[in-house]
């Protein structure tokens, strides 16, 4: 299932336009590329991580910014987005990363993520029931699930499995990893104000002999989470400066979230 | 009659727990560099609590709006503007021409802190269109002039400067 990603990028010329474009097209797993370069906008169709996307976009030494995504299907759709660790989400350690969801249909929810700092192997990830990181990733809650079943794997039915049950991420030997999969069980509207949480264990989807297997699969401490919070699906973002302070798309990507690095007004 | 005696209590506890499930509540965590602070949020039938309190702040007013994203990836840009579902120009939390995100201003004292404790009866935690859960909540540096300045953002920001701090509306 491919899903449109909808970028910011600063285009200096009609040959970097076209570098571009075939750069992207190359790549396996992109159906199509439109490029509007008066607007500097973006449009890629691909079944790939963003941040594959994103890199790839930046190797040819283009500025870029997430705009907004979705399903190919127009409307109707929903995005959220959580960032795990840094100053918006909550880690013990270095780790931090984004985790985007896009509900391409009824039925089929897309994950998308990209997460640094993590040892290498297999690391839960699941979707807890609240949205307070006053603990820390302490406060979160247990598991969300709609229906009362025990802990399972992402590939169970919605009977035999949280509904925040997302199974496991593979990390490689940099302790970066680049994810994307669909989970028919999730929907974006049932978890937006909930907490995404990465654990220091392998999940082990509800296969494991004791009893703590049936609530979270063993998966141990919390390493990570973040809220999961709304965001722009496509072309449904057209600020492209901070009205509050003149922060520019551009700058944006460089300046501290709040206090005093963003003082001044540019 | 034993029976009765008996079981009152427990019937009384489990509808004590039916109230307090039904009400739905909400938190926002404040995180920033310098400005620090936990928000909650509780509806009560048409009407949301918001109680908290803010520490690291400059003595004065500064601007205390909801943006319409929660989506930080890309700071201020990625929030969207003051969460806005009906359409309207920027105002004071009890102007009916307001955005459904505009709740004034909180004033810091001399040690930089703030009690907040406002009734509103635009946003929810329940109505869809004008749910705040997964937006953002926003404290700028200046004073929000509720739409009555003659600055050019007046009637779309309130002209309240930079942001000092933010953060995501998660479900309690």
């Amino acid at each position: 299932m491919s899903t449109n990603v909808e970028f910011a990028v600063q285009i200096n010329s009609k040959s970097g336009a076209d570098v571009l474009k075939s750069t992207l097209k190359e790549l396996s797993g992109v159906d199509n590329v439109n490029l509007f370069p008066e607007s500097g906008i973006l449009v890629v169709k691909s079944s790939l991580p963003i941040s594959v996307l994103q890199e790839k976009i930046e190797s040819v030494g283009h500025k870029v910014v997430i705009k907004g995504y979705g399903g190919i299907e127009q409307d109707s759709l929903q995005a959220a987005v959580a960032i795990v660790g840094g100053e918006c989400g909550y880690a013990d350690t270095k780790l931090q990363g984004v985790v985007r969801f896009i509900q391409a249909n009824e039925s089929q929810c897309i994950i998308d993520g990209t997460v640094d700092g993590l040892s290498p192997g297999l690391h839960g990830l699941h979707v807890h029931e609240l949205g307070d990181i006053s603990d820390g990733c302490n406060s979160v809650g247990d598991h969300f699930t709609i229906i009362n079943a025990p802990h399972g794997g992402p590939e169970n039915d919605k009977m035999n499995r949280h509904t925040g049950d997302l199974g496991n991420i593979t990390v490689d030997e940099n302790g970066r990893t680049q994810f994307r999969f669909i989970d028919n069980v999730l929907k974006v509207w049932d978890i937006i104000g909930r907490t995404i949480v990465i654990t220091e264990n392998a999940d082990d989807l509800g296969k494991g002999t004791n009893q703590q297997s049936l609530i979270d699969g063993n998966s141990g401490k919390k390493l990570g989470c973040g809220i999961i919070a709304r965001s722009a699906g496509l072309f449904k973002n057209d600020k492209k400066i901070c009205a509050c302070d003149g922060v520019s798309v551009w700058d944006e990507r460089n300046k501290p979230l709040a206090g005093p690095g963003r003082k001044y007004r540019l | 009659m034993k029976m009765v005696i008996k079981s009152s209590p427990f019937i009384f506890l489990t509808l004590m727990v039916a109230a307090t499930t039904q009400e739905k509540q909400a938190i926002v965590v404040l995180n920033g560099p310098t400005v620090k602070g936990n928000i909650t949020f509780v509806e009560n039938g048409n009407r949301v609590i918001i109680r908290g309190k803010v520490i690291g702040l400059n003595k004065g007013l500064h601007g205390f709006h909801i943006h319409e994203k929660g989506d930080l990836s890309n700071g201020c840009v990625s929030t969207g503007s003051h969460f806005n579902p009906d359409k309207k120009n920027h105002g004071s939390q009890t102007d009916r021409e307001r955005h459904v995100g505009d709740l004034g201003n909180i004033e810091a004292n001399d040690q930089g802190e703030v009690i907040i404790n406002i009734t509103d009866e635009r946003i929810s935690l329940s109505r869809s269109k004008y749910n705040i859960l997964g937006r953002a909540v926003v404290i700028h540096a200046d004073v929000d002039d509720l739409g009555r300045g003659n600055e050019t953002d007046s009637l779309t920001t309130g002209h309240a400067g930079a942001r000092v701090a933010c953060g995501i509306i998660g479900t309690l």
